[in-house]
Order: structure tokens, then C-alpha cells, then sequence
């Protein structure tokens, strides 16, 4: 396989195939013509020598009847044009000339046959054993130029035809080899194209890896500071409660109870927090019944009060009356951890509201959204801070907070979020940066008749 | 060759200027036989063929066509040989003769190997005979004489003669 071998020898070889062609077919033409002469000069001579030979004792007896006889004779070949008989005395005997020939020329000695202008005229003595007794003139017409040309032309443009063939083929050939070696460039490129993309995404893989790693890292450090952080509001609470509690028994007053509730209640949400914990890490499985959402909010109220501070307003909206299917506790949680990002989001205070509704949804817009069916809908509005559009689309991300480090896990959301769509319910955001923050929840609605 | 034969045809030219006028008034019929016996002979083959250094024509008796021939046959050839005229008392000194003309009636016509001619139209005939028709000179030929006397006569010849004779 050596491209530029074939492309050197290639059209070498078509070359001296076509010109070999091309003088062959001249030498052809040339020995033709010359064939051509020879023989209508052959085939003039025997005429005249035929007839010659006829006439010698015409001749010899100036029998002019006899003579003209044979001389008619040749009035049967259409080719002949002109013939004469003359005499040892210069005179002619006999003769024929067809009507429209040139005359016929006065004689001269015997001479060989010449070819002129088509025509080919001969002059033989007549002889008897050595006698010479006059001569004889031929004339014969030949195969027109222009038909004997046309003849040749045939033939010139069949080897034309054959030389440009295989100049063609030729051609053909080395444009195909080049295609080919062009085609073997494009299979080399498009290789190492390949070779190099595969690197890239090993080295993009690994990039991707130690990225991953490093942001592992990152979420446990975010998320260790978080529990320790939460852990030490808590045992902030717990340890201010039992030392009020110490020092109202110290002074002897008996309206302790309030510290030593403030202390459990502490000390239970630390709990209720190791449980999360908990759930998280190891997928604790849910326990589903069936739940009216309004009730279960109702019950929360005071707990949310609590949880949001006295500068948040909590207003509530129970219009639903359908039952669910959930797990209680986990509801309770997530209502709970929706209340404190809602409080988060208004440090300068705001309305926090609760609203439950019984809703029946026709139309699917995607298929991110929920199907045509009959729901309950938990909605929880804040007057906050808000969501850009960033930060919307990632809010549900695992780890992923808008709280200094150390005071949120970034799990809170993303958790919910798990604990809804494995519910068989959806969870919407709506939220736009200085008009607050609406997190809808949507479960299915369940018949009461199982409870 | 082809020299010679040019200065034969030239020298033929001037000698028989009067032969091929025999079609015309003043043609001679003497003239005209005269050149005729001059013609046979490339036309006939003797089967017993002597080398000779001349071709002798034989005349008995005389004429106007033996007169006539005398003028002609000067400068003569014949089958390359040389014409040469020889005048006999009668026939039987023939031997050697290639042609032999009688200007007279003839008394025999069987000489081996020579071509005879007679022109008396009378009884014995030779080989060829002279006749006169329609004004042109023509001659009958006798094959079966010819064969007797050994001659092959061409087929030219009697392609041209008035009658041939004795054919089988």
C-alpha cells in the first residue's frame, strides 16, 4: 500500500497505452492507404494487361470490330471510366470512354500505374511471344478520398474512443486513490479525536471525583457544625433552665416548675433531634396511617408558636377535610422545620401562615407535576426575605443552605422533600426574592373508611 | 527491351504507314496482305522449332504481294529474329521456311513445319488462305492442315479469321 507509487505509475501506463494506441492506429491508416494504392494500381495493370493481351491480333490485323469488342467488354465494370487500344502506329484502334470522364490522353510509352486525384490510369504494351504490337490505356476510378477518409476516420475514432477509455479509467483510479488516502487521513483524525476525547474524560472523571470528595468533606463539616450547633442551643436551654431552677430553690422559692418543663422540653427536642439524625443516616423506614392534615396542624399550633419566636404572627386557614396517607411524626417534623425557615427568613418578624385545602387538580402541565386527581394541600407561606431563582432550584439539594456555617445542615429541605415524594405526594416552591416564600405540600386524597 | 521495342514500334510506324489505311480508298490490298504475312508469325508455334538466326518467309512465285513484302520486310523482326525473305522456284525447297506464300496456284500444301499461304482461293489451300470480303482483307484458317504440318495455330488468330476449316 504505497499511495504515491500508484499515483506516479498510473498515469505512466495510461499514457504510453494511449499514445501507443493513437500511433498504432496511424501506422494502421498510413499502411492501409498505402495498400489501398498498391492494389488499385495492381488491380488497374492486370486489367489493362488482360486486355492487352485480348487485343493482339486485333492488333496485328487492325481488326478495329474485334478490338472495340474487347474493349466493350470492360463497359461491365463500373469502375472503369476510360480504356483505349492503340496501334504500333499511334492510332487508336478502339477505345471507350464513359459519358462525363476527362478524355483520354494521347498515347505515350507504357507506363506503370499512378494514382491521381481518385483515379488511377495505366499504360501497358502489348506484346505477343516478344512482338510488341501497340498498347493499351486504362483508367479506373478508385474509392472516393472522402469515403476512404470517412473509413479511416471510423477506425481513428474507435482507437480515440479506446485512448481516452483509458485515460479515464486512469483518472478514475487516481482520483480514488487519493479519495482513499483522504478517507485514511479523516480515519487517522478522527481517532486521535477520539483518543483525545477519552483522555479528557478520564481526566474530567477524576476531576469530577476529587470535586465530589472535597464536597463530601465539606457537607460533613457543614453538617457536624450544624448538629453541634443545634446541640448547644439545647444544652444552652437545658443548662440556663436547671440553673434557674437551682437558684429559686436556693432562695427558697417554690416556682421552679416552669424551668425544670423549659429544661425537659429541651432535652426532648435534643431527642426529638438525634431521631432526625437518625432517621437521616440510616432511612428509618416510614410508618403510614391515615391523617387529616388540618387536625394534625391544629395540634401543632402552640408547638410552632413556640418554635417561631414571638416576633412571627401565625395565622391558619384548615379548610381541608380530606384524610391522607403519611406518617404523622414525620409531617410534624417537616411542618416544624418549614415554620423555623420561615422564621429564618423574617428576622424582623413577619406572618407565618398555615393553610390546608381540599383540591382537585384537571390538568398535568409536565411531568414534573402532578397528575389530574383529588389532593389535600398544605400550604406555608412566609412574608420573608424570599428565593432568586438560584437558589429556588437548588433549595432541596442535600446540604445545600443559605445559613451561615454551623447553623444550618442544609438536610432540612431535601428531607422533606424525600419524606413527601415518598408519600406519593409533590412539593412545589414558590418564592421570589423580597415577596416571601410559599412551600406547597400536595398528598393524595385517601378514603376515611380504613381508620 | 522496352528500348528495343520503341524503336521497333517507331521504325513499324514509318514502314507501315499504308497498312492501317486498308479500310481506306486508297488502301492496297497487296499492301495490306504483305503486312499481314509479316503478322502470323508471333501467332503461330512450330512444334519442331530449329534454332535459326532469322525468320525466313518463303515466297514462290511473284506478285504484287511478294513485290510489296520485299519493300516491307526490311528491318523486320519476328519473334526477335530478323525477317528475312527468300524467293523459291517451287515449294519443294522449302525446308527451313517458317511461312511460305504462294503467289501462285500452288502444287502442294503439306510442308512440314512451315506455315503455308495461299491466296488463289484455289484448291490445295495452305494453312491460312487469303479471301476478300466486303472490300477488308481476311483469311481462312485450316486447323487440321496446321496440325499435319505441325503448327499450333493461337487461338487469337482464329478468333479473327473469316472461317476456320477442318476443326474436328
Amino acid at each position: 500500500m504505497n499511495p504515491l507509487r500508484n499515483l506516479s505509475l498510473n498515469p505512466m501506463a495510461a499514457l504510453a497505452v494511449s499514445t501507443g494506441l493513437i500511433l498504432a492506429s496511424i501506422a494502421m491508416v498510413l499502411y492501409q492507404e498505402n495498400l489501398f494504392e498498391r492494389e488499385a494500381a495492381r488491380d488497374a495493370t492486370v486489367q489493362a494487361d488482360i486486355l492487352a493481351s485480348s487485343v493482339t491480333a486485333a492488333l496485328a490485323f487492325n481488326d478495329a470490330k474485334t478490338a472495340q469488342e474487347y474493349v466493350n467488354a470492360l463497359r461491365a465494370n463500373p469502375a472503369i471510366e476510360a480504356a483505349a487500344v492503340y496501334g504500333t502506329d499511334n492510332k487508336a484502334l478502339a477505345k471507350f470512354l464513359r459519358p462525363g470522364a476527362a478524355a483520354i490522353p494521347a498515347p505515350i510509352a507504357a507506363r506503370p500505374a499512378a494514382l491521381v486525384d481518385n483515379r488511377v490510369d495505366v499504360i501497358v504494351p502489348a506484346v505477343e511471344h516478344g512482338n510488341l504490337l501497340g498498347t493499351v490505356y486504362l483508367r479506373a476510378a478508385t474509392e472516393s478520398t472522402e469515403r476512404r477518409l470517412l473509413r479511416y476516420g471510423v477506425l481513428v475514432l474507435l482507437v480515440a474512443m479506446g485512448a481516452l477509455l483509458t485515460i479515464a479509467f486512469a483518472a478514475a483510479q487516481i482520483s480514488l486513490t487519493r479519495q482513499n488516502a483522504r478517507l485514511a487521513d479523516h480515519a487517522r483524525e478522527l481517532s486521535e479525536a477520539n483518543n483525545r476525547l477519552k483522555e479528557e474524560m478520564e481526566q474530567r472523571t477524576a476531576a469530577e471525583e476529587a470535586l465530589r470528595q472535597s464536597q463530601k468533606m465539606e457537607a460533613l463539616g457543614h453538617l457536624s457544625g450544624g448538629i453541634a450547633h443545634d446541640f448547644n442551643n439545647l444544652i444552652a436551654i437545658i443548662k440556663g433552665n436547671l440553673q434557674m431552677l437551682i437558684r429559686r430553690v436556693r432562695q427558697g422559692r417554690g416556682d421552679v416548675l416552669r424551668y425544670a418543663e423549659s429544661a425537659l422540653e429541651g432535652a426532648d427536642r435534643a431527642g426529638t433531634l438525634t431521631s432526625r439524625i437518625l432517621a437521616f443516616s440510616r432511612q428509618q423506614p416510614l410508618a403510614p396511617m391515615h391523617v387529616n392534615i388540618s387536625l394534625l396542624i391544629d395540634g401543632m399550633k402552640d408547638l410552632i408558636r413556640q418554635s417561631v419566636g414571638s416576633q412571627t404572627q401565625i395565622e391558619t386557614a384548615l379548610s381541608a377535610k380530606r384524610w391522607i396517607r403519611c406518617d404523622p411524626n414525620q409531617m410534624e417534623h417537616a411542618v416544624l422545620n418549614l415554620a423555623n425557615n420561615a422564621r429564618d427568613a423574617m428576622p424582623e418578624g413577619g406572618t407565618l401562615r398555615l393553610a390546608t385545602a381540599d383540591v382537585q387538580i384537571e390538568t398535568q402541565p409536565s411531568v414534573d407535576d402532578p397528575p389530574p386527581g383529588k389532593y389535600v394541600s398544605l400550604e406555608i407561606r412566609d412574608t420573608g426575605c424570599g428565593m432568586d431563582r438560584e437558589t429556588r432550584e437548588k433549595a432541596v439539594d442535600p446540604f445545600f443552605t443559605t445559613k451561615p456555617p454551623g447553623q444550618g445542615t442544609g438536610l432540612g429541605l431535601s428531607m422533606i422533600f424525600g419524606y413527601v415524594r415518598q408519600s406519593g405526594g409533590y412539593l412545589t416552591i414558590d418564592s421570589e426574592p423580597g415577596k416571601g416564600t410559599a412551600i406547597t405540600i400536595l398528598l393524595p386524597q385517601v378514603e376515611a373508611a380504613e381508620s | 527491351m522496352a528500348r528495343r521495342s520503341t524503336t521497333l514500334f517507331v521504325c513499324g510506324a514509318l514502314l507501315l504507314a499504308a497498312a492501317p489505311a486498308a479500310a481506306g480508298p486508297t488502301a492496297s490490298v497487296a499492301d495490306i496482305k504483305a503486312a499481314y504475312l509479316l503478322k502470323f508469325g508471333p501467332f503461330i508455334e512450330w512444334k519442331q522449332d530449329a534454332p535459326a538466326p532469322s525468320f525466313p518467309i518463303c515466297v514462290v512465285g511473284e506478285n504484287e504481294v511478294s513485290k510489296e513484302l520485299d519493300r516491307e520486310a526490311a528491318g523486320q523482326k519476328v519473334n526477335d529474329a530478323p525477317v528475312e525473305i527468300r524467293h523459291l522456284s517451287s515449294g519443294q525447297a522449302a525446308a527451313g521456311c517458317r511461312i511460305l506464300y504462294f503467289a501462285q496456284q500452288a502444287a502442294d500444301n503439306n510442308f512440314p513445319s512451315v506455315l503455308t499461304v495461299t491466296d488463289t482461293g484455289e484448291t490445295p489451300r495452305g494453312v491460312i488462305s487469303f479471301v476478300i470480303e466486303h472490300n477488308h482483307v481476311r483469311f481462312d484458317v485450316n486447323v487440321q492442315a496446321a496440325s499435319k504440318a505441325g503448327l499450333a495455330i493461337s487461338a487469337k488468330l482464329l478468333g479473327l479469321a473469316h472461317a476456320v476449316e477442318g476443326a474436328p
